[in-house]
């Protein structure tokens, strides 16, 4: 990674990470809301920043690389919740969003940075990897809700209200995002599946292979579609929804990491 | 600073003592007349409630604390030793961060409460409209009104709910987005469900069912909030419709068993459900605790929450009083350049007088001159005058509010040969 892009990627770790700690402080001090909130959006500009430097730097979209995959993941991830925060006020999602996020980064750090197999400017490229980040964008914030909705649910629960309890927004509210966000995912899911398997039928001359990968995915479709089906048919609210999202986010974690990693012969990314 | 309170709350006296000693409000305009025919006290507001019984003073000199002490005394005709050892006395700086933290609540029973805040707002009022209220007085309880806005606003000493009812409203706020065109059923006749379904209706919940024993009950109960009124055993079909149940009857035995509870969760299709238990012995099965969307709480887990607010309250005290303290220096400040201001006014005139005699003289030695060299002459005495004294003016206002701030304005009265005009 040549050194501009390089430096861009730190500085945008370092306001994660100071966006991070402005969450946590607003935790206990609430006039801190509009620091916490104003250090979430400068982070996300600096992500920007970053991306559109490595795009110019090598001249073709940045998710190519695993590692660049998840720098565009999470821009996309950031884009979603800022939209949400707009409309909905979920401040307090900001500390599960931002350090996610923060962390996710770190992580990534050792990831590949080289090209995959794929031909990076073909049509179908782009069309299969930008909307299957912006359905998984959906996805993990769906997530995060269901996240926020168990963890509150559990406080109820015991009767033991810890440290942003006061925070937290109500469950109903946070039940009724995450399955309006997995209604957006979900269609979104389908179409990568479907536009995948078209380019696949390009690239390599065939629609459906059995691969790793692509039964992974099968997995994560199946998973948020019985999501939806349980929510409708068997009244499946709360808790139960929001453990099914938290196996669903799970997966397409396996999915992408390990399947991509390790697994997948022919993908080797997305 | 002159400033002064004499009183007595709810931690120096008990409530039989501070009955004897409060002001109704039909006694107050009475009150205020004897106080301003007191000598020595120049301005004055009474804050009397239930909690508190205090006389802010801004005295001459003379009466002082014992003038106040014997106000109240004459004013409620009890003698003073019945009441002196629980009386406390604050002045200057000190009076003025008690009032504040009176203002705050910071000094109430209900830490935090926001009632005072209307108290002392009522108070000020009446001060004023009785013609006790001077250029201090209505600085300090404008001043003391702010902070308590402030403290309300930028920290949560207000926030979280210190009432076992109103803990119920806060947690069902927890489960529902929101409460509007929510229904509630009441179990029971008890007070305190009453008052809870009564928080609850104040916060947007629209339908009310009332369920008793008796029909009759029932119907009176419903009357009040205009609900329905249901007998006991048409309860378990409600359980299916609403939102939330508080059971506060006087039953010896489990009324809501869990099975019950079940079968109305299978047909409202995971719409969650919340149950306040506030009768002892307990009216729902604790086991209900397990079933999914269910969320029971009992009289203890109420209290419980209470408890847990109020901690959080006394976190959020120290804010408030980081509040006080900054606004307590604020006030000090304007205080002591109120002294600046006579000084100065003797400094301009003395300036002003030097400067038109002076300009006579000379004038009167030139009388050849024309209109507009007298003019250009005279304007230029008056720019010189002012350019001198800016800088000293501007500064005897900061350092009079600085910490030795009487030394500073002794000082440039010596210097200038002043003596300042009151």
């Amino acid at each position: 990674m040549a050194n501009v892009s390089w430096a861009l990627f730190m500085l945008m770790i370092v306001t994660y990470g100071a966006a991070t700690a402005a969450q946590v402080g607003y935790l206990r001090v609430a006039d801190w809301d509009r620091r916490a909130t104003a250090a979430a959006r400068l982070a996300w500009a600096v992500h920007t920043v970053a991306l559109a430097a490595r795009w110019l730097e090598t001249g073709r979209p940045p998710f190519i690389s695993l590692f660049e995959s998840f720098l565009f993941m999470t821009w996309v991830f950031m884009l979603n919740y800022l939209l949400l925060d707009f409309f909905f006020k979920l401040r307090v999602a900001a500390l599960f969003v931002v350090s996610l996020t923060f962390w996710v980064l770190v992580a990534a750090l050792p990831l590949p940075k080289g090209a995959s197999g794929l031909n990076p400017l073909a049509l179908g490229t782009w069309v299969h990897a930008s909307i299957a980040f912006l359905g998984y964008g959906c996805l993990a914030l769906a997530f995060i809700m269901s996240a926020m909705y168990l963890l509150q649910e559990k406080q109820l629960r015991d009767k033991r209200y810890v440290l942003f309890f006061h925070r937290l927004p109500p469950l109903e509210m946070l039940d009724g995002l995450a399955y309006r966000l997995v209604l957006v995912g979900l269609p979104l899911l389908t179409l990568t599946l479907l536009s995948g398997s078209l380019w696949a039928r390009v690239e390599w001359g065939r629609m459906w292979g059995w691969d790793w990968k692509e039964a992974w995915t099968l997995l994560v479709w199946f998973i948020y579609t019985t999501y939806v089906f349980a929510r409708h048919r068997l009244g499946w609210r709360g808790r139960k929804a929001g453990l099914l999202a938290t196996v669903g986010f799970f997966a397409i974690i396996f999915n992408y990491v390990v399947v991509n990693l390790y697994l997948s012969g022919l993908h080797r990314n997305f | 600073m002159n400033i002064l309170v004499v009183g007595l709350n709810h931690r120096t006296a008990p409530v039989e003592l501070r009955e004897k000693l409060a002001f109704t409000s039909n006694v107050l305009t009475e009150a205020y007349a004897a106080l301003k025919a007191r000598p020595g006290v120049r301005e004055g507001v009474i804050l009397s409630t239930c909690n508190r019984c205090e006389v802010y003073a801004v005295d001459g000199g003379e009466g002082g604390q014992d003038g106040i002490a014997g106000f109240l005394a004459v004013q409620h005709g009890l003698p003073l030793d019945r009441f002196a050892s629980s009386l406390y006395t604050y002045r200057g700086r000190d009076a003025v961060a008690h009032l504040f933290r009176v203002t705050c609540g910071l000094d109430s029973m209900l830490l935090g409460e926001t009632q005072i805040l209307g108290q002392v707002r009522d108070a000020y009022a009446l001060a004023r409209e009785c013609g006790t209220l001077g250029k201090i007085t209505f600085a300090l309880f404008e001043q003391a009104l702010n902070v308590g806005k402030r403290a309300h606003s930028e920290t949560a000493i207000s926030q979280n709910a210190v009432s076992v009812s109103y803990a119920a409203v806060e947690l069902a706020k927890k489960v529902f987005s929101s409460l509007d065109g929510r229904s509630v059923m009441i179990i029971g006749a008890g007070e305190m469900g009453k008052l809870t379904a009564r928080h609850l209706v104040s916060s947007g919940v629209r339908e009310v069912i009332v369920a008793n024993r008796t029909l009759e009950k029932a119907t009176e109960v419903a009357r009040q909030f205009g609900g329905t009124a249901v007998e006991l055993k048409d309860a378990l079909r409600w359980l299916q419709v609403v939102d939330v149940v508080i059971s506060s009857t006087g039953a010896p035995h489990i009324l809501l068993r869990k099975e019950t509870i079940q079968e109305a969760m299978r047909a409202r299709r995971g719409r969650p459900l919340f149950l306040f238990d506030i009768a002892v012995p307990r009216d729902i099965d604790p086991a209900v605790q397990q079933l999914h969307n269910v969320f029971l709480y009992d009289i203890d887990d109420l209290q419980a929450v209470v408890e847990a607010n109020l901690r959080e309250r006394q976190h959020e005290a120290r804010n408030v009083e980081r509040i006080i303290e900054e606004e307590v220096r604020k006030f000090e400040a304007w205080f002591s350049s109120l002294d600046a201001v006579p000084l100065i006014r003797s400094l301009r005139d003395k300036a002003e007088a030097i400067r038109r005699a002076e300009l006579e003289r000379a004038l009167a030695r030139l009388p050849e001159l024309t209109n507009r060299e007298r003019q250009v002459i005279e304007a230029m005495t008056a720019t010189m005058v002012n350019k001198i004294l800016n800088d000293p003016t501007q500064n005897i206002k900061e350092l009079a509010s600085s910490r030795d701030g009487s030394l500073y304005l002794e000082t440039a009265g010596r210097l200038f040969n002043l003596r300042p005009t009151k």
